[in-house]
C-alpha cells in the first residue's frame, strides 16, 4: 500500500468525508507533509474504489454544487488495520534497533 | 458564482479519458473549488473571475492521464491505444510511467496516425528509456559534486515571501467622463438647433457614465474585501511559519550537541537526515534504518534497494510502418542485471560517501551497508527482505578512493563486500545485520 493510500484511508476511519475534506485530513494527519493535489487524490480513490476498500456514502448538496462523500468498506477497515499493523510491527523493530525499547530482538 | 475558475479546471480535467471524466469530473471539479473558495460570496466571485488552477495542480491530473491512457488498474482495454491525446498529457510523464510500470507489450497505433507523427513517437519514446539510463548510470556520479549535509543546513529559515496580492493588487481605472462626452457642436451647427441635441446627448451620457461609476466602485469594494482576506491568511500563515521555524531550530540544535557527544539517537537520527536529503530518481524506494555503535563509532544503515525492474527492459522503440504499430526493442537479461549490478553497487558507495562527508570524523569512524530489495516470495507468498549486498568501509580507506573514477562493483568488491542473497534466510532477516 502506499503512503498516500494509507493516508486517504486513515482520513476516512473515523467518519466519511468528501474530497476536499479527505485532502484537509490528510494534511492534518501528516502534520502537513502530505499536501495532496487533486489529481493525486482521485488517482488513489479511484483506485481504492476498484479494489473495493472505500465506497460512496452519500451526496450532500453544498453551494449549489453536490459533494459525495466516501467511505471505508469493510475490506477497506480491514486492509487499513493490517497495513497498521505492518508499520507498527516495522516501528517496533526499529524501536528495538535504536536502542528505545527493552524488548529482545531475535 | 464559479463560473471563470471553474471551466478553466474542467478544460484542465479534459486531459483525462471520456470514461474516466464521467465518472469522476464533477467530484473532482467540486473538490478542487472547495480548496479555492473562501464561502465569502464577495471574495469567492472575484476570485472564480481571476484565479488559476496551479501548476501542481495541472501536473497531478497530467499523471493521472498518463497512468490511465496507459491502460493501468481499471482502465477499459481500448486505451492501450496511443492516440493524439497521449501526446498531449505530458509525454515525458507518460514515458517514464510505461517504463516503469507496463510490461512490455505492444503498443498499436491509431489508424489515423501519419507516418512521421508515429516515427517520430517511436523516437520520442526511445530518447526517454535513454534518459532514464543515464539517470541510473549517473545515481553516484551526479552527487558527487554536491554539499554535504550539515547541522546548519537543517535549521530552517522560516519562508517569509513579501505579501504579493496577485492580481487583486491592481485596482481598475475609473471611468473617465472623457470616453462618454458627446462631441460639442462647433461653429455654425450651434445656431441650427444642434445645442438642444447636445443637451440631450450630454444628459444619456451623463447616465451611462455615473452607471459605469456605480459598477466601478462596486467592483473596487469586493476587489478591497478580497484584498482584505488574503492579506489576513497571508499574515497567519506567516505567524505559523515563523513559530514553526524556531520550534525546529530548537530541536536541530539539541540533536547538534547530542550528536557532538556520540550520542547513539542524535546521531542516527542526523544519519537519516542525510539520507533523506538524497535525491534518488522517481520510483526508488526511500526505506532505511539507521542505528550507531558508540564504542566503534560505528553507523550501521540497513537500506532498501530499488527493484531490477528499474532498469528499463525496452532498450528502444521502433515503429513498423507494415503492421502501424510501435513495437519495444528488448534489452538483453545480461545487460539488465549487468546494469543493476552496477546500480546497486553505486547506491551502497552513494550512501556510504554521503555519510562520511556529511559526519565529523572524530563520530563516525567507519559506516556498515546493508542492501535489500522488499519483494515477495514466490513459494510462500509472502513479503521477504532478501538482503542483495553488505559493505563495511573504514574512513580513511573510503575517503582514499577516487569515486568519481572508479566501477562501482569493482570499487565494492575492492572493499570486500558479500552478496549475501543466497546465505540469507528467506524472511525474518530485519535484523540480520545486527548478528
Amino acid at each position: 500500500m502506499t503512503g498516500q493510500a494509507f493516508f486517504v484511508l486513515t482520513a476516512l476511519a473515523d467518519e466519511p468525508r468528501h474530497g476536499y475534506g479527505i485532502v484537509g485530513e490528510v494534511a492534518e494527519l501528516s502534520g502537513g507533509r502530505v499536501r495532496l493535489k487533486i489529481g493525486s487524490l482521485y488517482g488513489v480513490l479511484d483506485r481504492l474504489a476498484a479494489e473495493g476498500l472505500i465506497e460512496p456514502d452519500r451526496d450532500e448538496a453544498h453551494d449549489g454544487r453536490l459533494r459525495r462523500y466516501y467511505r471505508l468498506t469493510r475490506d477497506g477497515r480491514g486492509a487499513l488495520a493490517q497495513e497498521a499493523e505492518l508499520r507498527a510491527a516495522t516501528a517496533r523493530v526499529v524501536r528495538v534497533r535504536l536502542g528505545l525499547a527493552a524488548e529482545a530482538a531475535g | 458564482m464559479s463560473g471563470g475558475l471553474e471551466r478553466r479546471y474542467r478544460r484542465v480535467l479534459r486531459l483525462l479519458p471520456g470514461y474516466y471524466r464521467e465518472q469522476w469530473e464533477q467530484d473532482m471539479t467540486g473538490a478542487f473549488l472547495d480548496g479555492w473558495l473562501t464561502g465569502d460570496p464577495e471574495a469567492d466571485e472575484y476570485i472564480s473571475r481571476v484565479a488559476w488552477p496551479g501548476w501542481a495542480e495541472v501536473t497531478s491530473v497530467a499523471g493521472l492521464a498518463a497512468r490511465l491512457y496507459l491502460g493501468g488498474a481499471g482502465a477499459p482495454r481500448r486505451y492501450f491505444a496511443w492516440g493524439q491525446a497521449v501526446r498531449r498529457a505530458v509525454l515525458a510523464v507518460l514515458l517514464v510511467h510505461a517504463v516503469l510500470a507496463a510490461d512490455i507489450q505492444q503498443v498499436s497505433v491509431s489508424g489515423k496516425l501519419p507516418v512521421e507523427a508515429a516515427q517520430r513517437d517511436a523516437e520520442e519514446q526511445t530518447a526517454a528509456v535513454q534518459e532514464q539510463i543515464k539517470s541510473l548510470d549517473e545515481v553516484l556520479t551526479s552527487v558527487l559534486a554536491l554539499p554535504a549535509v550539515s547541522f546548519d543546513r537543517l535549521m530552517a529559515t522560516p519562508r517569509t515571501p513579501a505579501f504579493d496580492p496577485g492580481p487583486l493588487g491592481v485596482a481598475v481605472p475609473a471611468p473617465d467622463w472623457s470616453d462618454f462626452a458627446p462631441a460639442k457642436p462647433a461653429g455654425l451647427l450651434r445656431f441650427l438647433g444642434r445645442t438642444a441635441r447636445f443637451k440631450r446627448q450630454t444628459a444619456q451620457a451623463q447616465g451611462r457614465f455615473e452607471a459605469a461609476v456605480a459598477e466601478h466602485r462596486e467592483h473596487e469594494s469586493q476587489r478591497q474585501h478580497a484584498l482584505a482576506v488574503a492579506r489576513a491568511k497571508y499574515h497567519k500563515k506567516v505567524t505559523e511559519a515563523r513559530a514553526q521555524a524556531a520550534a525546529r531550530n530548537a530541536y536541530v540544535a539539541s540533536r547538534q550537541s547530542a550528536f557532538a557527544t556520540g550520542e547513539a539517537e542524535s546521531v542516527a537520527w542526523f544519519v537519516r537526515c542525510v539520507l533523506r536529503a538524497s535525491r534518488y530518481p522517481d520510483g526508488f524506494p526511500r526505506e532505511y534504518q539507521v542505528t550507531y555503535d558508540r564504542p566503534a563509532r560505528n553507523v550501521t544503515v540497513e537500506f532498501e534497494l530499488p527493484a531490477q525492474h528499474v532498469v528499463p527492459p525496452v532498450r528502444s522503440y521502433r515503429y513498423v510502418k507494415a503492421r502501424d504499430v510501435i513495437e519495444p526493442v528488448p534489452r538483453p537479461e545480461d545487460e539488465i542485471s549487468q546494469r543493476y549490478e552496477r546500480l546497486i553497487s553505486a547506491i551502497a558507495l552513494r550512501t556510504l560517501h554521503e555519510i562520511f562527508s556529511a559526519a565529523a570524523p572524530e563520530v563516525v569512524r567507519a559506516v556498515s551497508f546493508t542492501g535489500y530489495v522488499s519483494t515477495t516470495d514466490q513459494a510462500t507468498g509472502k513479503p521477504v527482505r532478501p538482503h542483495l549486498l553488505a559493505v563495511s568501509a573504514e574512513r580513511p580507506a573510503f575517503e582514499d578512493l577516487v569515486l568519481a573514477e572508479v566501477e562501482p562493483s569493482a570499487c565494492l568488491a575492492r572493499l570486500g563486500a558479500v552478496a549475501p542473497a543466497a546465505a540469507e534466510p528467506a524472511q525474518g532477516d530485519w535484523n540480520a545485520a545486527a548478528d
